[in-house]
């Protein structure tokens, strides 16, 4: 269906294909670099690590990856499914609630545990009490600042994306499968082993490659605990040894390992597909029986407590203790940065999914669904990974311009790309276009394509039929596009850490340094601020799931 | 084949249903419902929609809490007073709407689901002996999902029957097939029912699909039977004037308001407060003597006409051979028994 004349695509065509090339040139720029630049030619710190340490990095971020899946999986799918299929007094809270530890980065739970769990904290201390032990000889204990230990705070902070889409797969599951089960003759453990658990199998395969892909790009949590995995390894590179080369293939060969979890990604998306029926009415819900309530209640509550309660209420406690030293000048300062920061992002991230989308739209040809898929890339692509791609070629500007300058003798503008928070502008953008795309697509496809048909028909021009009809249609996507990228940009780490410039921090960095420096107690009302603003679209989405 | 038959003790009464009382939050969706069905026999539970017929499908099955009433089948007991047997011991089959076929097995695993404990060789001898019963040989690495509507229908059957159910339940079995092959794949189920002499309900609000499929059928409204009879027996005598109009009888005309020229003999005793069924295709349109109407409209119905005329101040619609002008007159005679339907 073309809605509009060759000639009148072109422009829109060619201004978001331009676009989208943009944001995808920064991995480009990143495998040149990687492979033929003349430092990557020349510097020999790639051979170096290689034969040495660089495949026990790999070993590690493997390792962490593999036990977070296995902690993340234990803590989400009988939650899940209990709240998929039992009807109980408090269960709209309570399956909300389990959603809340994705609002506290993994680093934070990792510094508040390990102030806990140490040698000097309160539990060691209270054990040694009672138990008369004197020295660390007498007695074993965990040691959080292992990578099972970091695997488990990435766990607490990333189980909600298999806890969520599982609890979704289950839901939608149609009782008449169940039904037609129990009619053929199985009882309802067969039913859940050979029934329920493999049709939710493509939602715990993409849950588990976004967790996957997250504790992968971990830099917060590892760094803190001095476990060194690949993305401290290219944070390493580029700022102990210098070498962006380095950094740059360190980074292609994590992108391996991103590329192929996405790939697994979109094969199970596809699978599901063919799972949902139609016209299937979802899970009816049971009661369950008293013993079975209190084990809900009990491990739900117990992993809430875990991975939300006792982070913010230590955070709650280091703000009563410095709340005048904490909520100063300096925390406003960073807010309005971060935020502003943050909002020019999620700016930029909506018009351009609402340019790529409409022209897709208007124009639904492969190429133009291609500038989509491009554009949406990023969201892939480790923080640290990106850093270092935008690096490249923001900082082979800066030199070109210096260079133009010196030559036609005027002053040097110093490092106006790559050294400024224009640099970390284009990181958000580049990083988070799919989180914005996603949101303006879904919304776009509720649109029926007879509308389009309908205000042609009646003389529309393209331009008001996307202001007076698209555009309006689009709104709670829009203001959802915004918020989203707006809090993915508060919360990024690994990315800003590389890419702020001098004497600027966003919360972000601002709580990192505190907790690098093991006094997070400084940084606790922005620990607190970052956490309050993502639990926002947790309380947007129960909000809106509960109306339909 | 004979091993998908079930041998039963006696030949007649396999499924007895004594006042079955179904309601959801004090809301009555199934009242004093009361049914007896022969060994083989196909009945048809025909109504609108939202009467309460796939209630009474799954209130047999067990997928749902029956307040009250009893269930027997082949002198098994399945629901007595508190007494209820689970879905799974009950031994039957049911297709459902969506076929409800799991999506994450093949063909030959969906058939085999509730053969799991017997021998390998048996199975696949099962599957193989079903599969060339539903004519679907060859496909059973196929997923539901690579299957046509009417290949999924089949799957479903093939799956329904594997363990030899003595009762076959089917929720408007027919309602997601297209219509050209809708006809062709009634006639060849119906066929396999009959040669495996299975007993089965199918619910529809389609009055061909009764016509076309069942050997009884059972009028439903608003959770009542309503009427249990040869289908012929329904739309040519219905009970009352709901079952007339839902079965689109004929012309039904208010006994007090019947012109008695329209008869060539004189009316016998008959209720006055009820209605007379006049069948579209009972008309004389030119007779000599008789009740005068004009036509209103002429649709060509393929090789016959259909009418629309008034006659007395009322609307009826005639069946006739003829095409006729609009405005024409006509002198009508009604030549078949009238029918006397209650209110």
């Amino acid at each position: 269906m073309r809605l509009f004349k060759p000639a009148s695509i072109n422009f829109l065509s060619l201004t978001s294909g331009l676009l989208a090339l943009l944001i995808f040139a920064p991995v480009l720029a990143l495998m040149y670099e990687s492979l033929f630049s003349s430092e990557a030619l020349n510097d020999d710190t790639f051979s170096n690590l290689a034969q040495t340490v660089l495949w026990d990095y790999l070993a590690n971020s493997l390792q962490i990856v593999g036990c977070t899946l296995v902690f993340a999986c234990l803590f989400a799918i009988a939650p899940a499914w209990w709240c998929a299929r039992y009807e109980f007094k408090g269960r709209s809270i309570l399956q909300w609630a389990m959603v809340f530890p994705l609002a506290i980065p993994a680093y934070i739970s990792g510094y508040i545990y390990t102030e806990a769990l140490d040698y000097a904290g309160p539990i060691q201390t209270f054990l040694r009490d009672v138990f008369n032990w004197q020295s660390p000889a007498d007695y074993w204990f965990f040691d959080i600042r292992s990578i099972t230990g970091a695997s488990l705070m990435l766990a607490l902070a990333l189980y909600p994306y298999i806890y969520l889409l599982m609890r979704n797969g289950f839901a939608n599951q149609s009782d008449h499968l169940e039904h037609a089960g129990r009619l053929l003759g199985a009882d309802e453990r067969r039913i859940f082993f050979s029934i329920r658990l493999p049709l939710a199998r493509p939602a715990l395969a993409i849950g588990c490659t976004l967790v996957a892909m997250e504790s992968l790009a971990d830099f917060g949590t590892v760094h803190l605990f001095a476990i060194s995995t690949l993305t401290t390894a290219i944070y390493d590179s580029w700022l102990v040894y210098g070498s962006l080369s380095t950094a740059a293939k360190i980074s292609c060969l994590l992108l391996l390992f991103v590329v192929s979890l996405v790939w697994l990604e979109s094969r199970q998306r596809k699978a599901q597909k063919h799972y949902d029926l139609k016209g299937s009415h979802g899970l009816s819900k049971k009661i369950p029986s008293r013993g079975k309530l209190l084990l809900i209640w009990g491990v739900c509550l117990g992993i809430i407590t875990l991975g939300f309660i006792i982070p913010v209420l230590t955070l709650v406690g280091y703000n009563l203790d410095y709340f005048t030293e904490n909520w100063n000048s300096t925390l406003w300062q960073h807010s309005q940065h971060t935020f502003t920061l943050a909002f020019g992002a999620a700016l930029i991230c909506t018009a351009l999914a609402l340019l790529f989308n409409s022209n897709h739209r208007f124009v639904p040809n492969k190429l133009n669904l291609a500038q989509q898929n491009v554009a949406s890339i990023g969201y892939a692509i480790p923080g640290t990974v990106l850093a270092i791609a935008i690096l490249i070629p923001l900082g082979t500007m800066d030199l070109t311009l210096n260079a133009w300058l010196e030559n036609w003798q005027m002053d040097s503008v110093g490092l106006i790309f790559s050294g400024t928070s224009f640099a970390l502008l284009i990181a958000f953008v580049i990083r988070f276009a799919a989180i914005a795309n996603g949101s303006v697509h879904a919304a776009y496809q509720q649109i029926p394509p007879n509308l389009d048909l309908a205000a042609r028909s009646l003389n529309t021009k393209s331009w008001r039929l996307f202001k007076d009809i698209h555009l309006p249609l689009l709104t709670p996507a829009t203001i959802s596009a915004l918020l989203l990228v707006f809090i993915e940009c508060v919360k990024e780490l690994p990315a800003a850490i590389l890419l702020r410039p001098f004497d600027f921090e966003t919360l972000s960095t601002y709580v990192y340094q505190f907790a690098s420096d093991e006094q997070l107690e400084h940084g606790a009302a922005a620990a607190l601020l970052i956490i309050v603003v993502s639990l926002l679209p947790i309380f947007v989405l129960s909000r809106t799931q509960r109306m339909s | 084949m004979t091993s998908i038959s079930s041998n039963t003790p006696n030949a007649s009464g396999s499924l007895n249903i004594e006042q079955l009382n179904v309601a959801f939050d004090d809301k009555k969706i199934l009242q004093d419902f009361s049914l007896n069905l022969n060994e083989g026999e196909i009945l048809c539970l025909l109504g609108p929609s939202g009467c309460g017929k796939t209630t009474a499908l799954k209130a047999i099955a067990g997928l749902l809490e029956v307040q009250q009433g009893k269930i027997e089948l082949f002198g098994k007991l399945l629901k007595k007073n508190a007494f209820e047997l689970p879905p799974e011991k009950r031994d039957i089959g049911f297709i459902f709407q969506d076929y409800a076929l799991f999506p994450h097995m093949s063909v030959a695993q969906n058939i085999a689901f509730s053969l799991k404990g017997q021998p390998k060789a048996a199975i696949e001898a099962i599957i193989k002996q079903n599969l060339a019963m539903v004519h679907l040989d060859g496909l059973q690495e196929r997923y539901p999902h690579e299957l046509s509507g009417g290949q999924q229908q089949r799957t479903a059957v093939a799956r329904a029957l594997a363990n030899r159910p003595k009762l076959l339940l089917m929720d408007e079995p027919f309602s997601n097939i297209d219509s050209q092959v809708k006809q062709s794949l009634m006639s060849e189920l119906r066929g396999l029912l009959k040669e495996h002499n299975i007993t089965c309900i199918f619910v529809t609000h389609a009055k061909q699909e009764a016509f076309a499929f069942a050997d009884k059928t059972a009028i439903l409204n608003q959770g009542k039977l309503v009427q249990v009879d040869s289908s012929q027996k329904i739309y040519e005598q219905p009970k009352d004037s709901f079952v007339a109009k839902f079965m689109e009888s004929g012309n039904l005309i208010p006994c007090q308001q019947l012109p008695t020229k329209l008869f060539a003999k004189p009316l016998p005793e008959h209720d006055e407060s009820g209605f007379c069924l006049l069948h579209e295709n009972g008309f004389v349109l030119n007779a000599e003597q008789g009740e005068k109407a004009v036509v209103k409209d002429c649709l060509y119905m393929g090789y016959r006409y259909r009418l629309e005329v008034t006659m007395n101040g009322q609307s009826l619609f005639i069946e006739s051979d003829n095409r006729f002008d609009i405005h024409s007159e006509l002198t009508l005679k009604y030549q078949h028994q009238p029918v006397w339907v209650a209110k």
